[in-house]
């Protein structure tokens, strides 16, 4: 029988995409929700067909890559606003988790991120349900 | 006209240059080729030359694979393209997509199968913005032709020879391969072997010609092997003399006239009454009432081009055959060739008919001011029957840069006789009526009737002319108006007097002899209400300051211009 791992201030957590997808549920809805006003208007209401293709600056070879989450890595996250003390703490642990090329991120490293609270209670919402359903975020154990 | 798309037609490529290590080698080859030393410029074209030939051949080859691929261009299917950012890899479209991206205008996605493995991949293409692998297009309202590389690599070197220019001479100077005399290089290996047998009959030659050859009059007594390229044997000789341990050759030449000094003979040999350049030179330098400094908020005396040169002749002008090297001077006459170069041998001619006559560039040093002249000059005022006071003219001739040769000129004047200072056959003072042919700035001129106290005192010996304030005091005694002020004797004179006065056993420069009453060091010497100059013998023992005059002020800078 294997050892169950408790989760503590140092484990990481991930948005789990592939769960998103055996839910049917649409990740990118909520991913658009936290791009800057620019990038909404940029890429309009269509969730659906937001691939675009980013092109290497020294090669010209493109690579197809998913829309927002290159607009919310190389745009919106590098904005001040990006998450500020009016964002919700929720929201504002999603974006962290978002920001960096989906780089899982422990509650301390999400703490120094956001700023705000404390690890233990960012850990204590990171496993609450709230972030599990609507988020999709995940503990990556073992 | 070939299209503008290499790299090494761009400044870009240039600002960066480095010499890469068949740089060198390339420069051998060519060194070899030519069979001749080559100045770095002509070097720096040479190496400017071969990287855009190199990179033309790169060019070449790409496009006969196929197109180069450039993300602005259009493609269509069957195209083959060279992916120059891939290794030159080539692939040939297969499918074109819109592309989509927010941020760019619309643009295409060509699917290309590669050769070889044949995979496909994706590439930009007809796109708006920029991208480094868009061709910069360089000189397109220009003629350069890439099918005439000379002439392009010329144009590059103009454009940008000065970033390439001091990587290579560094590189140059690093290399034991390469040897350099003034502006040539050539290949040490390469050079003609001159032995210390050749240089002792260098030296008999030199000393035959009292003190000065050409470069090419010694190699015709050295009789080096004719098969060797005379311009081989000329570098060879000439950095072989260079080179002498025993030092005794110095280089008096020009960019184009190479020429060699003697000093042991030329040095010594007599202006008048046994006193040769060795002395003269010694009159030039500053004695310690000078503390040069650097003035960083001075406009720098920048190296100009003069075509003329007047200069009033003081006594010690016309008695030694001397004129002063001063800024203008400087913009008038041949620069060194060689670093540390001491003189330069050029000619002076007057008028169209007369041979030209040799006068000697001394330049001048840290420490020292710079003069030209020789017994010949000497001999000229003499026979032309100039004197103090008389205004010399020097041009410079379309020969001056290539041959050394200037036109001399003075201002004429009425016929006259005038009896004027001299020396005596026992060097001592004494006035003489000279016969003159020259206008005369009186004021510069020294006629018994201006100075007759002249003659009936004691000349300074060398230690003692050499003491700027001692030569100044004596002046003040020789020319000045003796006054009762106070308890004590002054003397009072115009400045015209004391500068005529001390200019006559050695060059004071105006500018120094101001100095040393505008910044009022010396507490015996000033100037008084009426705008005369004062010497004060009762302070003379005053400890004083020095002078504080810039290198350009002290040295070149004679000051007559701005009088």
């Amino acid at each position: 029988m294997g050892t169950l791992v408790r989760p503590d201030i140092n484990t990481k957590f991930r948005v789990d995409y592939d769960g998103w997808a055996e839910r049917n549920g649409n990740i990118r809805i909520l991913i658009r929700e936290q791009l800057c006003a620019e990038c909404k208007a940029k890429f309009g209401s269509d969730a659906a067909a937001q691939d675009i293709d980013w092109v290497s600056p020294s090669t010209g070879e493109v690579t197809v890559v998913d829309g927002l989450r290159y607009a919310l890595r190389d745009c919106c996250s590098r904005r001040d606003d990006y998450i500020s003390r009016r964002t919700p703490l929720t929201a504002a642990i999603f974006r962290a988790l978002i920001a960096d090329d989906d780089t899982p991120l422990s509650a301390t490293e999400i703490h120094e991120r956001i700023g705000r609270s404390d690890p233990k209670t960012l850990l204590r919402i990171l496993l609450g349900e709230g972030m599990r359903t609507h988020y999709g975020v995940r503990p990556i154990l073992g | 006209m070939s299209e503008m798309q290499l790299d090494t037609l761009t400044q870009r490529y240039w600002q960066g240059f480095e010499l890469a290590s068949g740089d060198l080698e390339h420069l051998s080859e060519v060194l070899i080729e030519e069979e001749a030393p080559m100045t770095v410029e002509a070097l720096t074209r040479r190496v400017m030359e071969k990287r855009l030939a190199d990179e033309k051949a790169i060019w070449d080859d790409r496009e006969s694979k196929g197109h180069i691929y450039q993300p602005r261009d259009t493609y269509s299917e069957g195209d083959h393209l060279v992916f120059s950012a891939l290794g030159d890899v080539v692939g040939t479209v297969v499918a074109v997509r819109p592309g989509r991206h927010p941020d760019h205008a619309p643009f295409d996605v060509i699917q290309v199968r590669m050769e070889g493995g044949g995979e496909t991949r994706e590439f930009a293409a007809n796109m708006g913005i920029p991208h480094a692998l868009n061709f910069i297009q360089v000189g397109q309202d220009t003629d350069l032709d890439l099918g005439d590389l000379a002439g392009v690599s010329s144009a590059l070197r103009h454009s940008y020879g000065h970033y390439v220019k001091p990587v290579l001479l560094r590189g140059l100077r690093e290399s034991p391969e390469f040897a350099d005399f003034g502006e040539e290089w050539f290949l040490r290996g390469f050079m003609l072997p001159i032995e210390e047998g050749h240089l002792n009959l260098a030296e008999a030659v030199l000393d035959l010609a009292a003190g000065f050859s050409s470069a090419q009059q010694i190699l015709e007594v050295l009789e080096m092997p004719p098969e060797i390229a005379q311009a081989v044997q000329i570098f060879s000789l000439n950095h072989a003399l260079g080179s002498d341990r025993q030092s005794r050759f110095r280089y008096a030449g020009t960019r184009t006239r190479m020429e060699w000094c003697l000093p042991r003979v030329a040095d010594s040999r007599p202006l008048r009454f046994e006193r040769g350049p060795m002395d003269i030179s010694r009159d030039h330098e500053l004695d310690q009432v000078v503390e040069l400094i650097t003035d960083e908020s001075a406009q720098p005396n920048g190296h100009g081009e003069n075509d003329e040169w007047s200069h009033v002749l003081t006594f010690y002008d016309w008695y030694w055959g001397h004129l002063p090297y001063d800024q203008v001077a400087m913009n008038l006459l041949v620069d060194p060739f060689i670093e540390d170069q001491l003189c330069a041998r050029v000619h002076l001619r007057f008028g169209s008919g007369e041979e030209p006559f040799p006068v000697i560039i001394r330049y001048p040093s840290e420490e020292r001011l710079g003069w030209w002249g020789s017994a010949e000059l000497r001999h000229f005022f003499e026979v032309k029957e100039l004197a103090p006071g008389a205004t010399v003219i020097v041009r410079r001739t379309p020969a001056s840069e290539t041959e050394g040769i200037y036109e001399l000129d003075y201002l004429p004047g009425p016929a006259t006789r005038m009896e004027m200072l001299d020396y005596d056959e026992r060097r001592q003072p004494v006035f003489r009526r000279l016969s003159l042919k020259c206008a005369v700035d009186e004021e510069m001129a020294l006629p018994r009737s201006r100075f007759s106290a002249l003659e009936a005192l004691r000349f300074l010996d060398e230690s003692e002319r050499r003491a700027t304030t001692l030569l100044l005091k004596t002046a003040f005694q020789r020319v000045g108006e003796k006054l009762l002020r106070g308890l004590g004797i002054v003397y009072r004179a115009s400045f015209a007097d004391l500068f005529v006065a001390t200019n006559i056993e050695r060059p004071l420069p105006w500018t120094i002899l101001q100095t040393i009453f505008e910044q009022e060091v010396y507490p015996c010497f000033r100037i008084d209400d009426d705008g005369l100059y004062l010497y004060d013998p009762g302070k003379s023992d005053i400890e004083a300051k020095k002078l504080r005059l810039t290198w350009d002020q002290a040295i070149l800078d004679s000051g007559r211009l701005g009088r």
